[in-house]
């Protein structure tokens, strides 16, 4: 069988027929047909990060509750993460320490306090990132919270949600070629598979766009002030993703690809079927803070 | 046996002391103090695929450009302001001029080394086979002049100069180099590279390396001033890789080109591609039909002088 090359020719025929497909830099044919939406709660309040840039821990307690019981469909936090983890599972919050853009304690600590509550005792709770290949907790766990900051990426695009497991690989060099393509397939590994509970793509300060290959500048960062929740990760990375091509279009003043593309968010869907990259199959609710949201 | 032995264990240290020899030439190169900066906690060295250790997704940037080492060293002034020094030994001057090229985004001249370039937090420049990253965080006027200071210095310390890859000499500063508005997202300049995976980190060709790049191909892409369109140049070891090659993207890019070589894609722009002996040419995005062979004539009459 004769083998099929993606090139650019077919982005061009796609991008005039579809939004997304211009965000994710691949033709529409490549998306999914699902008949099913994905459930992405966006929060969003103007008071989450002070003047100084930080945190407020009661506000963003807030937050992720009212996120946390909107997705589930019920009033109650406590009764919400009862969903979602049992008592007796052993359970890893995967974090980010990109030092720029970390994955800020104050998050890490209602995580911590609502898996507790659901039952779970401390010893069997633990957070890691780049350690989670020799941590006890993650090498036995029964549940995975992915907990991480939105940025571009100087290699697979945006770094996100998907992106997160790479760590679970002792090789993440395999997962590089072709712009990290296949991130995807990280989430069908033995040590993550099926565990994941919930995802939070945190939208506190995202970075938009980047110069050189690990570069920040908080100038390509904006206090967007908002989080998304939801069990599918490749719904999460779609609708950043899809922010990330507003805000650039906003800022530049033109139509402003993310070089490279995150092409890995669509073919996680569509390659590894582990979500729904299209946002016509993703129910987007967006609760608290309006102004500036962009994703009207 | 024995034999064997001997000989795998004298390769073996002949090895270990060409990387030995590597590193304390590099370890030379780090000033002991810049303004009131002193090297603060040890070196770190990483060779090969150990730069996965260090920067991540972001090393396999550096492997597509046969990278060898990086040596780094932060350096501190008061406890609190921080500077990091990232020296790369990227094997050949080729290899570090071609790095730099693909980070490159604004195009400025700064006198450092054999280019270099800054943007707030961030000093870069390359020099001979090496690859300097100067970092920072929350740029203030004492730290950009330190680490300029610190980029004079380094830069001073590396007695010889490198050769640019021959195949730039076919490029001119004046037809493709833009010098990026400081808001720009535009990634101005002329890149440097030999595999397919950094051609699609600034222009997306195809997801298979339908060209054949690989180490013996040295290729340039560069974006026109004038149009914005885009050539690729690629060099071939032999006249039948580069043949195969035209081919090849003749039947999977331009499938529709029916006895010619120029068509107009989906985007209402004209792509093509030439055959010059051992050298394939492609102009992607051009206007029309005689931009497209005037842009040909051009590079192939600097190819045959």
């Amino acid at each position: 069988m004769k083998e099929h090359i993606i090139t650019r020719r077919d982005f061009l025929k796609s991008a005039a027929a579809a939004s997304l497909g211009l965000s994710l830099g691949l033709p529409t044919y490549l998306q999914s047909d699902k008949l099913y939406k994905s459930k992405v709660v966006l929060i969003r309040h103007p008071d989450v990060i002070d003047a100084r840039g930080k945190i407020n821990q009661k506000i963003i307690q807030q937050m992720i509750d009212e996120a946390v019981t909107t997705f589930i469909g019920t009033d109650n936090p406590r009764e919400a993460w009862k969903k979602f983890i049992k008592p007796t599972d052993i359970v890893g919050i995967k974090s980010n320490v990109w030092s720029y853009l970390p994955t800020p304690k104050e998050i890490e600590n209602v995580l911590i306090m609502r898996i507790q509550e659901a039952g779970v005792p401390q010893k069997n709770i633990d957070i890691d990132d780049r350690g989670v290949l020799s941590n006890k907790i993650f090498l036995n766990s029964t549940a995975l919270i992915n907990v991480r900051p939105l940025r571009t990426h100087h290699w697979s695009g945006i770094g996100g949600c998907i992106k997160n497991y790479v760590m679970f690989t002792p090789r993440p060099a395999d997962y590089h070629p072709d712009s990290c393509a296949d991130l995807g397939a990280l989430w069908k590994l033995p040590i993550v598979k099926d565990k994941t509970r919930l995802n939070f793509l945190l939208l506190l300060t995202p970075q938009f766009h980047h110069l050189g290959a690990h570069h920040f500048d908080s100038k390509y960062t904006w206090q967007y002030k908002g989080i998304l929740v939801g069990t599918d990760p490749v719904a999460l990375d779609a609708v950043g993703l899809r922010l990330f091509e507003l805000k650039r279009r906003e800022y530049f003043k033109e139509e402003s690809p993310i070089r490279p593309s995150a092409k890995h968010v669509a073919l996680a869907d569509t390659r590894h079927k582990i979500g729904t990259s299209n946002l016509k199959e993703i129910d987007l609710v967006k609760l608290g803070w309006r102004e500036g949201i962009l994703l009207d | 046996m024995i034999i064997i032995q001997t000989i795998l264990l004298t390769l073996f240290m002949m090895t270990n002391q060409s990387n030995d020899s590597t590193k304390h030439s590099m370890v030379k190169l780090f000033p002991a103090e810049i303004q009131g900066w002193k090297p603060d906690g040890e070196m770190k060295y990483f060779k090969g695929d150990a730069i996965y250790d260090y920067i991540n997704g972001a090393g396999e940037i550096y492997l597509c450009y046969n990278f060898n080492s990086v040596l780094v060293q932060r350096y501190l002034k008061k406890k609190k302001q921080e500077i990091l020094l990232e020296i790369f030994d990227m094997g050949s001057s080729s290899n570090a001029f071609g790095i730099f090229t693909h980070t490159q985004s604004q195009g400025e001249e700064l006198g450092i080394g054999q280019g270099a370039e800054y943007i707030p937090g961030l000093l870069s420049f390359w020099k001979d086979r090496y690859f300097i990253c100067i970092r920072f965080e929350n740029e203030t006027p004492q730290l950009r002049k330190a680490a300029f200071a610190m980029g004079h210095k380094v830069a001073k310390a590396i007695a010889s100069e490198g050769e640019k890859p021959e195949i730039i000499k076919y490029f001119t500063d004046q037809e493709f180099v833009q010098k990026s508005p400081p808001d720009s997202a535009v990634w101005g300049s002329i890149r440097y590279f030999f595999r397919y995976e950094i051609l699609n980190q600034h222009f997306y060709v195809a997801d298979k390396n339908i060209l054949n790049l690989n180490d013996q191909t040295p290729s340039v892409l560069a974006q026109y001033s004038d149009d914005k369109s885009y050539i690729l140049l690629v060099k071939y070891p032999n006249n039948e890789l580069a043949m195969q090659s035209y081919k090849n993207f003749l039947t999977t890019y331009l499938p529709d080109a029916k006895n010619t070589n120029i068509v107009q894609t989906e985007n209402g722009k004209w792509t093509g591609i030439q055959l010059e002996g051992r050298y394939v040419v492609i102009i992607f995005d051009a206007n029309d039909i005689p931009s497209v062979e005037n842009k040909f004539a051009t590079i192939i009459r600097r190819i045959k002088e």
